[in-house]
């Protein structure tokens, strides 16, 4: 039966993170992005949460909640609604972990899932988008060759979040040559394996420390060979089903920001909400972020059926990717000279939603 | 040790309310219903005490089924278990405070810690009654909370004007949390999932054989009146006529 109703314990992960969102992130949003950096300190909380290590099993030191693409969505939606470089820091984690849980031999979830402590935030990441004109995942440049006892990965990754801090990544490359995306595998790489270049200088995320990385001849042994098995479909259904759940959660912002501003700011003796140009953007924008919602639902509602959703969580990325830029734009728009300056959140939600079409994030639902 | 911590089921301070056309009681639909804020600044204390001296935070509500969210919250957060005492009828806060000396007959804490009042009546008084119907010492308005390595003594601290005040209370006693003891934790996302296994108690009034009689009803709630807007005066000697005539303060 499809239900869209929430269980107690969804709305209580909905509220603790919207309180979260609201209480904490917020209130260091503008000084983060300013900064460049999201303070250690709302890491720590918001790793004590345990919004990576949740759904870890008991016997790899987890606390052995189930993987819910629905309850994962319910909570990137409230997170990103406080603040989408936070979320993303701090959800770095799931990056390599979520593709663990799924995928992972026994003897890879034991020393890797292993390394997540809950009490103390562990920079896990994934590198899988490429530095390359029309970046394709069909068509990974990054290479893995098999050579006796190991693989050799050679190539460049780009937008590696905490790569500079991460003890270890999960790196995705093609073994061989042909099979699309069927043939990508992920290959664990501890720290030392990977050089990290330059941080990427990017219009919104500004707090995301996200960074170029780069192989060269770097040696996997198979045991810390990741067999997808031709499940990276898989993984890229949750990726961009994510990448929904965080883009409504960021409108939504902007959304409601903008509307009570326009209840509130008065112009030829009464408020801008009531002239209809603004009243019908805002109701625009309010029906983009409940069509956003429902498809992000719909699809973590298929995959924890174990249905294939990577047509319908790419259709969603895209839809959403395209829509939060009409519902950022207008917000500033509402805003007018307000929405240009830097004394008002909405110009840096429209600088970071900017970010859903161009980026590929990876498994964190 | 153990400690009890009684909790209410209140409206979201944050959200608007609107009280029903005949003014018996503000309309509930599309209301979020939290948990007290200061009965959540009392469960904080109870575990922080918990982790301290080892021991098991119980938590009670009264109320009808829904306040069963408002446990679950609490379990969440790392109470033990839950207690939920199934009354819909209407009370005051002296029968809180008879049915919650039930509870303490019962479970026979060692310490029981209340929110110093609860946000949507404001009463601020079951705290106190409880204390005199079970022959307790009580602090309240803590500020700070100080378990004796004995356990059989309390240290509480309370703000009053122009300073602190310490009293100690020997064990059982009732506590009651003011604003600044401390800040609740959040309960974390695993907690939240687990929280569904910790066992929730349902008892009766009559079972617990607590007698519910009104001495206070609500008679009509109204809203206060709508601010008018102010106007402006052209000269001092407007003013000064206004605050005379109109507003008779001089």
């Amino acid at each position: 039966m499809v239900s869209f109703e929430l269980s107690d314990e969804q709305k209580l992960l909905r509220d603790t993170c919207r309180d979260f969102a609201l209480t904490v992130m917020r209130k260091y949003d503008r000084q983060s992005d300013e900064s460049g950096e999201v303070p250690q300190d709302i890491v720590k909380q918001g790793h004590g949460l345990g919004l990576t290590t949740g759904y870890i099993p008991e016997s790899y030191g987890g606390p052995g909640g189930e993987l819910s693409a629905l309850n994962n969505v319910i909570i990137l939606e409230e997170l990103a609604y406080g603040n989408l470089s936070m979320t993303l820091t701090i959800l770095a984690p799931s990056l390599m972990n979520v593709p663990l849980v799924i995928h992972g031999t026994e003897d890879q979830k034991k020393k890797y899932l292993g390394m997540n402590k809950p009490d103390q935030f562990q920079g896990l990441t994934a590198a899988f988008v490429e530095p390359t004109v029309r970046f394709d995942p069909e068509t990974l440049r990054t290479t893995a060759a098999d050579e006796l006892d190991d693989f050799v990965l050679n190539g460049e990754k780009a937008f590696v979040a905490v790569a500079d801090s991460a003890p270890a990544a999960l790196v995705f490359a093609k073994k061989g040559s042909g099979e699309g995306l069927a043939g990508i595998d992920g290959f664990i790489v501890p720290a030392g394996g990977f050089t990290v270049k330059e941080r990427e200088k990017n219009q919104g995320l500004r707090a995301l420390k996200q960074f170029t990385v780069s192989l060269e001849g770097t040696r996997v042994p198979r045991t810390d060979v990741l067999r997808l098995s031709g499940g990276f479909t898989g993984l890229l259904a949750r990726a961009r089903t994510a990448s929904i759940a965080l883009t409504t959660g960021v409108c939504r912002a902007a959304y409601e920001y903008s509307l009570s501003y326009a209840k509130e700011r008065i112009a030829f003796g009464e408020p801008i909400a009531s002239r209809q140009s603004v009243a019908f953007t805002l109701a625009e924008m309010a029906m983009e972020v409940d069509a956003m919602r429902l498809m992000a639902w719909k699809s973590a509602w298929m995959i924890d059926k174990g249905m294939d959703a990577y047509k319908e969580a790419s259709v969603g990325k895209r839809y959403a990717a395209d829509a939060a830029m009409f519902v950022t734009r207008n917000a500033t728009q509402i805003l007018g000279g307000h929405g240009f300056t830097r004394e008002h959140p909405v110009e840096m939600w429209y600088r970071d939603a900017r970010s859903f079409s161009v980026s590929e994030f990876m498994a964190i639902v | 040790m153990k400690i009890l911590v009684t909790i209410k089921r209140v409206s979201d301070p944050e959200a608007k309310l609107k009280i029903r056309p005949d003014g018996t009681g503000i309309q509930t639909e599309g209301v979020k219903f939290v948990v007290n804020p200061f009965d959540e600044i009392a469960v904080e204390e109870a575990l922080r005490i918990k982790e301290k001296h080892t021991g098991e935070v119980v938590v009670v509500s009264i109320g009808d089924k829904v306040v069963t969210e408002q446990i679950r919250a609490a379990l969440a957060m790392g109470v033990d278990r839950g207690i939920f005492v199934n009354y819909t009828g209407s009370y005051d806060s002296y029968d809180v405070a008879g049915i919650l000396a039930k509870v303490v007959e019962q479970e026979q804490p060692d310490i029981i810690i209340l929110g110093k009042q609860a946000v949507d009546d404001d009463m601020g008084q079951a705290g106190f009654m409880l204390a005199e119907m079970l022959g307790y010492p009580q602090a309240a308005f803590a500020s700070k909370v100080e378990i004796s390595d004995d356990k059989k003594t309390a240290k509480v601290t309370r703000e009053i004007d122009g300073g602190l005040e310490t009293k100690e209370v020997g064990l059982p006693c009732i506590i009651t949390a003011d604003l600044r003891l401390n800040t609740p934790r959040y309960a974390s996302l695993p907690n939240i999932m687990k929280a569904k296994q910790k066992p929730v108690k349902e008892v009766t009034v009559d079972a617990l054989g607590a007698v519910v009689k009104p001495h206070v009803t609500i008679k009509k709630l109204t809203e206060p009146p709508k601010r008018k807007g102010g106007v402006k005066v052209e000269s001092v000697q407007d003013l000064v006529g206004k605050l005379k005539n109109e507003a008779k303060v001089l």
